[in-house]
């Protein structure tokens, strides 16, 4: 309506004007539409956004869980390695797990209340009760650690030396299972998995509000997409040769041979999968069950990682490739590997993706 | 490496010389160590070594003061720095200071062994 020139203050009055007018107008018709249209920028109408937005959130707040547990897991891994004897460590070193630990557990613990917040009660008080047992038998008794500590029968070592031992009971605190029904950090990332995949959005595929593109497949009646890459503007089908998603295309044109009874299964299951063109998160329900995989295969192998869950009942111990790590869980089972070469997870990517969808 | 060194270490963790003496004495090598910086200095100022290995966060001397001391006793003397956790600051400083190098624990002995060979051919050379 007007056309603003830089340094010309002729103009302002008019806007000031124009503002006072609707100002003036606020009863009238004018007045109205105005406020409407405020409201319709605050709460836009197609709410099919915000829940395809909310997934968005989730994903990324997702991978923050995944990145804090996998900080979790090589800690101990390094752990362990110390525990070999080649290295040289001291007091300090096993004290900086013990706070790196829990600093990475408080992180997984509120990625946990933001993706499920009716566990955040539960989720934070785990936390703070791993935090109250390293404090009293190992920041309190660190100069006595030999001597004091209840896990002289859980620490595995030969060594006489008090770091050692002192190392091989915070591995033995990291690892579990603990006695007294005491919280290990294993069993702590056991609980948030458990907690966190089932409460993460499936998105109802009968739900129109949701814009998702179907993939046309000739097997895959229920293949729901979401681009993380572009706005999603229209709901459309594409076919394979249209996907950008390096991971979900190696999943679903692997040729290997077929574990049928998997792929029969998994047939009649429902699938969303949430695409960058390196990063994968595919969640699906067969027959009930929760599965959900997630990858990166950027081609830095420090970043790239693979993770399954998979829930109970097991539909088969083979889906997992063979270099996955697995842990069981009441309700499920995960499995992860990182440190992946591209080539190791194109192989995974195509047994898993032969074993669901061949 | 012909000659034989003379390496010192100094750590208030009695098991860092504890596990690095026999690792770096496996070559031949002469090694004392030390769990006292003050007995350490009073040793080095009655006899110089080629190779002082310190840790850098000690109680009553730390390891910027040993290194100081070390290099106006004998400027042939190669000063190796110990750091700990999250130090890389401190590190930075011991080297600018002079020292030869820093290791970051936890390490293994080989990597440490490493850096003395290097220490030990500046000095020939």
């Amino acid at each position: 309506m007007f056309a603003l020139q830089k340094g010309d203050d002729k103009h302002r009055p008019y806007i000031v004007a124009e503002t006072k007018i609707k100002a003036d107008n606020f009863n009238s018709k004018m007045g109205e539409n105005t406020l409407k249209s405020l409201f319709d920028l605050l709460i836009p109408k197609d709410k099919s956004k915000t829940s395809v937005n909310d997934i968005r959130l989730e994903f990324v707040r997702f991978r923050k869980l995944l990145e804090n547990s996998r900080a979790l897991m090589s800690l101990m891994e390094d752990a362990e390695e110390k525990m070999r004897g080649e290295y040289i460590f001291d007091r300090q070193y096993v004290l900086s797990l013990i706070d790196e630990s829990i600093e990475y557990m408080s992180m997984a613990a509120f990625d946990l209340s933001v993706i499920a917040q009716d566990a955040s009660e539960m989720i934070y008080g785990l936390v703070d009760e791993l935090k109250a047992f390293t404090q009293t038998y190992f920041i309190e008794r660190k100069k006595d650690i030999q001597i004091s500590s209840p896990f002289i029968d859980l620490a595995k070592t030969t060594s006489s030396e008090p770091e050692f031992v002192f190392l091989a009971q915070v591995l033995a605190w990291m690892k579990g299972p603990l006695p007294n029904g005491n919280v290990s950090v294993t069993e702590f990332v056991r609980q948030v998995f458990d907690k966190a995949v089932p409460a993460l959005k499936k998105a109802d595929m009968s739900n129109p509000s949701i814009h998702l593109k179907k993939l046309a497949h000739s097997t895959l009646n229920c293949f729901h997409l979401i681009d993380m890459d572009e706005a999603v503007k229209s709901k459309m089908e594409l076919s394979i040769h249209e996907l950008k998603c390096r991971p979900l295309i190696t999943m679903l044109t692997s040729n290997a041979t077929a574990n049928h009874s998997i792929a029969q299964e998994s047939a009649d299951a429902k699938w969303l999968a949430l695409m960058e063109h390196d990063r994968l998160s595919l969640r699906g329900i067969i027959n009930s069950r929760d599965i959900l995989i997630e990858v990166t295969q950027s081609g830095y192998m420090d970043a790239d990682f693979m993770f399954m869950f998979i829930s109970h009942p097991l539909i088969s111990n083979t889906l997992f490739p063979q270099n996955f790590k697995t842990l069981m869980t009441d309700k499920a089972i995960f499995g992860w590997s990182y440190h992946l070469s591209d080539y190791q997870i194109e192989q995974s990517l195509t047994h898993i993706g032969t074993s669901l969808f061949n | 490496m012909d000659k034989k060194l003379k390496i010192m270490i100094i750590d208030d963790e009695n098991i860092v010389g504890k596990r690095l003496k026999p690792a770096l004495e496996k070559t031949g090598d002469y090694v004392e160590s030390f769990e006292d910086a003050k007995k350490a200095l009073e040793r080095f100022n009655s006899e110089p070594f080629d190779i002082v290995v310190t840790d850098i966060r000690m109680d009553e001397i730390d390891g910027l003061e040993v290194l100081e001391q070390v290099l106006s006793k004998s400027n042939q003397t190669k000063v190796i720095i110990i750091t700990g956790y999250a130090t890389v600051e401190v590190a930075r400083e011991a080297l600018a200071k002079g020292a030869f190098d820093f290791i970051a624990k936890p390490f293994k002995p080989s990597d440490l062994r490493a850096i003395i060979d290097r220490a030990a051919k500046r000095s020939a050379s």
